[in-house]
């Protein structure tokens, strides 16, 4: 039997990341996928990135992964979202080719050392003494491994509506893995369901753009990638904007017993920041006018996605209220939206480095843990990589924490609240935003991913650069004096203050020798938030100590009648591994956090003394 | 030791309002800080030290000092006792002066026998009995916190609490889904939000001082029948008393109260109109109002006329009295106007009534007393002060933090961070910190999704 330090299951964008991530930290890596031509595919929008997404991607870039890369490969359309407010939340966003990106990531792929790829279906994982042994592949073959990484996405148990029509399905024309998932039925682990939904697919030659809004790329046009370089860009092009108005609101309305989504069919649960075009319809009736981007798939296919209305309407009833919004009058449909329903593994059941707390060895990552979004996906794609490598070498394993990025916060999310509706990121959920930004994404994680083995020496090399060339210049602007309406000023203290710029400052100050605008920038948003950022962290280390109390884990919080019901059963499930991880259970006061505290101390002496006892 | 906590905790250990003296404790790292900045003088562990508490030379009260020395000490870490002249005023004067050493902070309900615990001064035994502690002084909090917030106020905070979540809403909207096509009201709508919550905060934190002094002292109803001499006893305490408050009146007109002192026990005694069994309208109002405070009152005093002696409708009012609270004193006034042996045969028939003459000042002394001795059971299950003074701080904190926003699109993030700092402040004093309403919020007000 042939025999891998790590197999992933699946060749979405938490796969590929994960199989990269595994085999770049030196396991032997085995990507088993349905069909190798589908890796590397954006199945629902041609999108990379937006707020709180370009903050995942940059992350994930700045560990060693090559979804950004990909991203500039790719990239048609490329803008910075939230320009006008602080850098904290500035965000990369890029429109992107499906061909160039797939091809992209199959041929990172294909030259990683130490990672093969074997077209097949798995059937089966084996599990003895509640750790991966092996798998089955649908021909028979079976594979040796003590490390598996399921990045199924929604392959499980998928059911796609259509009007009145269901069938199960992965993707629109690919199965779902049926067998697999009800192999994993067997195996005590929490299952829920989601739905998600995607917007039909129009001809691009057929829409009448002389009637929407031309949207064109920013410029200057942002790179993704750390280490990646405008030249990388393929050819540009612009977006559109096209409006829905009442009278399609009502062809719409009058379809709405016909949608799966309103008659009863659908009942799982889908995201509120992702309704389809009914559900906006008929919740917002007051609003006359729904926006919709038409995105291009791509510079040689003239396919669009019309980002905005997601429907499971039936065919025809699609096909009837598209053709009444301007623009799209005579618009030829390709395929056509649908809703999809999806089994999901209830993310309590994770450790924070994305194993699951009772079979060894087995990792979990990207929607089959109930997120949505690519750059979810690959987020934890790269982490579980990493560790299901680190666990295989017999290292230490990895977990990232809210205070070092959004990655840690999303982990952190999922495993203390679960998903009860497909999870996507937003700058929102994270504490500590003003550190958490895109432009020190290389700063907070790329030498942790080094010392990882995440990270390549060339990639190293260009951050320590980078950040030694910002510290010195950083160190000048604090001793940069210049007179401005007869006053003398910091520079230091002028980039603090609000809507001012590096480029601001080379205005004002003549005789200096400036430092590249790129590294210029990077320094005055340090200087920036230099302060809101050390409160902050005072405030972490005041709590830290306590918060990193470990939680037994046999505990049983049914016997703890101290704690109030709902805080007793949502600790029950998600099984927090320390105090930190337990406030964040929904239920759990601060009032319950000192009860878990003299908890914790009990059970300690009361080992103790039975210790004592034995001997 | 294991000492994981970092700050240092203080509150009032000694029941509210009583006696001459007040002891404050607290425990923690600084504590030796503490000793130097307000006593700046050396002390052996264990020992109690008659000092003054100063301030910046300015002596705040001479007090008794005793320092614990780690691990000797009933948390385990360094301690301080400090007994300090007793009322309200006094020791929150020094609390405060010490909660402004760095580290320091009011101590949380069942804190210091939890970190007792943690540092191995208890056995496990008491676990299972401090977690229930914890639960029932949170729990007691809570209620205290309900009653200091009670009515209006609580319903004012909610409303502060809500227009802080409206604000962050918007912000947060403009922050997460930009590119959304959401109509949010921009930044003025934000502005004005923001001001109307600076506004109410400050009316509700003054309100809430004003008010502490209501929270912490006792309540005195007195009741009876229209001139049974009810003013002229309240005059007759205020006059006793030369630190008299005129307190704002409760929530009706015709209900007086003032605030005295009787050995230390702040007391608020309502004067009542005078009531009677009537069908007049006017009457009747004053009358439910009386009722109305009786129920509210940690002792009610019935006067009557011992001349008139109880008639039928002393008996009613008196029968009503009793349902409404379980603790009601007779006064008999105006025994100087009937002959001695008249009273002497009352007396013995209505052995726990009290026979007073007001005007006359006899057996004023023994209505002090009784009065004292009745109101002590109150003040001395009581619990300690802080829960409030820690709400008007986090009312004061979440308005400096309100009132420092600079509202620009260009740091719109960073009012984000103020936003949710200033309303982590008011959801400690409302108990609801749940941040997932914020996104709740932009949901269910803006169409996302693209």
């Amino acid at each position: 039997m042939k025999k891998y330090d790590v197999i992933i299951i699946g060749g979405g964008h938490a796969g590929t990341e994960a199989s990269l991530a595994s085999a770049r930290c030196g396991a032997s890596t085995l990507l088993v996928t349905q069909n190798f031509s589908t890796v590397g595919q954006m199945s629902c929008n041609p999108s990379i990135g937006g707020i709180g997404k370009g903050h995942l991607t940059k992350e994930v870039d700045a560990l060693g992964g090559v979804m950004a890369q990909a991203a500039d490969a790719a990239g048609i359309h490329f803008r910075t979202l939230n320009k006008k407010k602080g850098p904290a939340v500035w965000a990369t966003r890029t429109q992107a080719d499906r061909d160039l990106y797939k091809k992209f990531i199959q041929k990172k792929i294909r030259e990683q050392e130490n990672l093969e790829v074997l077209e097949g279906e798995v059937v089966d994982i084996a599990i003895t003494n509640n750790k991966i042994t092996d798998i089955e592949l649908n021909d028979g073959e079976k594979l040796k491994t003590n490390n598996i990484i399921l990045t199924a996405g929604t392959f499980l148990s998928g059911m796609i509506h259509i009007g009145n029509k269901s069938f199960p399905a992965g993707r629109i024309g690919e199965q779902a893995s049926t067998k697999l998932a009800n192999r994993l039925k067997e195996y005590d682990l929490m299952i829920g369901r989601l739905k998600t939904g995607t917007p039909p697919r129009l001809n691009g030659d057929t829409i009448n753009y002389d009637l929407l809004v031309k949207q064109p790329g920013d410029n200057p046009r942002p790179v993704f990638s750390f280490i990646g370089n405008l030249a990388d860009h393929p050819k540009q092009i612009n977006c559109y904007i096209a409006r829905t108005n009442e009278k399609v609101h009502d062809k719409i309305r009058q379809s709405l017993k016909k949608s799966p989504l309103f008659n009863g069919v659908i009942t799982s649960k889908g995201p509120r920041y992702c309704p389809s075009i009914e559900d906006k319809v008929t919740r917002f009736s007051e609003k006359t006018s729904h926006q919709i981007f038409l995105e291009p798939e791509g510079l040689n296919t003239n396919l669009v996605y019309p980002n905005g209305i997601s429907t499971s309407l039936p065919e025809e009833d699609q096909e009837r209220f598209i053709k009444t919004i301007p623009g799209l009058e005579k618009v030829e449909i390709i395929k056509f939206g649908y809703a999809i329903e999806y089994d999901f593994f209830d993310p309590r059941g994770l450790t924070s480095f994305l194993e699951n707390k009772k079979i060894e060895g087995f990792f979990m990552a990207g929607q089959i843990n109930g997120t949505t979004g690519y750059e979810e996906a690959a987020s934890q794609g790269i982490v579980a990589g990493i560790n299901a490598s680190l666990k295989a070498q017999g290292k230490d394993m990895w977990a990232p924490s809210r205070e070092n990025s959004y990655i840690g916060v999303m982990i952190d999310d999922l495993i203390t609240q679960g998903a009860p509706e497909p999870y996507r990121m937003f700058t929102s959920r994270a504490e500590h935003r003003l550190y958490l930004r895109e432009d020190n994404a290389d700063h907070r994680l790329t030498k942790i991913g080094w010392q990882l083995g995440s990270v390549s020496k060339k990639r190293f090399d260009v951050f320590c650069k980078k950040e030694d060339q910002i510290n010195k210049e950083i160190e000048k602007l604090r001793n940069l004096k210049f007179i401005e309406n007869d006053k003398t000023h910091l520079a230091s203290d002028y980039l603090r203050r609000p809507n001012k710029s590096y480029e601001g400052l080379k205005k004002i100050v003549k005789n200096y020798d400036f430092a590249s605008l790129d590294i210029g920038t990077n320094c005055a948003i340090r200087i920036k938030y230099e302060g809101y950022i050390e409160r902050q962290n005072n405030e972490i280390a005041r709590s830290k100590k306590d918060e990193e109390m470990q939680l037994p884990a046999k505990i049983d919080y049914s016997l703890i009648t101290a704690l109030s019901s709902e805080a007793r059963e949502n600790l029950a499930v998600a099984r927090p591994q320390n105090l930190r991880q337990a406030s964040r259970v929904p239920g759990v006061t601060p009032a319950a956090i000192s009860i878990l505290k003299v908890q914790i101390k009990a059970i300690k002496s009361k080992k103790k003394k039975m210790a004592g006892d034995a001997k | 030791m294991n000492n994981n906590n970092i700050d240092t905790i203080i509150s009032i250990a000694t029941p509210m309002g009583t006696g001459a003296m007040s002891v404050i404790r607290c425990s923690g790292k600084n504590v030796l800080k503490i000793i130097d900045i307000f006593f700046n003088k050396k002390m052996s562990p264990r020992h109690a030290y008659y000092l003054n508490f100063k301030n910046n030379e300015k002596v705040i009260d001479d007090v008794i000092a005793i320092y614990y020395a780690s691990p000797q000490s009933f948390t385990g870490e360094d301690m301080l006792e400090i007994t300090c002249h007793g009322g309200p005023v006094m020791y929150q004067l020094i609390i405060n002066e010490i909660l402004k050493v760095k580290g320091c902070r009011l101590a949380k309900a069942g804190e210091y026998s939890e970190r007792a615990f943690l540092n191995n001064k208890m056995s496990i035994l008491q676990a299972e009995s401090i977690c229930a502690l914890i639960n029932a002084k949170t729990e007691e909090a809570a209620i205290a916190a309900r009653e200091s917030l009670s009515g209006k106020i609580s319903q004012d905070i909610v409303k502060i609490d809500d227009v802080i979540l409206k604000a962050r809403i918007q912000v947060e909207a403009l922050l997460d889904f930009s590119e959304e096509d959401i109509e949010t009201e921009g930044l003025k709508s934000i502005e004005e939000h923001l001001n109307s919550c600076k506004k109410e905060i400050l009316h509700i934190a003054n309100k809430l001082e004003k008010n502490r002094l209501l929270f912490e002292a006792s309540k005195l109803a007195v009741i009876g029948k229209p001139n049974t001499g009810k003013s002229s006893l309240i005059n007759y305490f205020a006059e006793e008393d030369v630190s008299i408050v005129n307190i704002e009146a409760g929530t009706t007109r015709d209900v007086i109260s003032k605030m005295i002192n009787f050995n230390g026990i702040p007391i608020i005694v309502f004067d009542t109109a005078g009531i009677r069994e009537t069908d007049d309208l006017i009457e009747k109002e004053g009358k439910e109002k009386a009722f109305k405070q009786a129920t509210a009152a940690n002792l009610v005093l019935y006067l009557y006329d011992v001349k008139a002696g109880v008639d039928n409708e002393d008996a009613i009012i008196l029968k009503n009295l009793k349902t409404t609270n379980a603790n009601v004193m007779v006064v008999a006034n105006k025994i100087d106007l009937i002959d001695k042996a008249k009273l002497e045969a009352v007396k013995a028939d209505n052995p726990e009534i009290l026979f007073v003459s007001i005007k006359q000042d006899l057996n004023m002394d023994l209505l002090k007393f009784e009065i004292i001795k009745n109101l002590e059971k109150y003040t001395q299950n009581s619990s300690p002060g802080v829960y409030k003074l820690e709400n008007a701080r986090y009312l004061k904190k979440a308005y400096e933090i309100i009132n420092k926003i600079n509202l620009n699109l260009g740091e719109l993030e960073i009012v984000a961070e103020d936003l949710k700092k200033a309303q982590e402040n008011i959801s400690k004093v409302l108990d609801n910190g749940n941040d997932e309403r914020v996104l709740s919020g932009i949901f269910s007000n803006f169409c996302i999704g693209k």
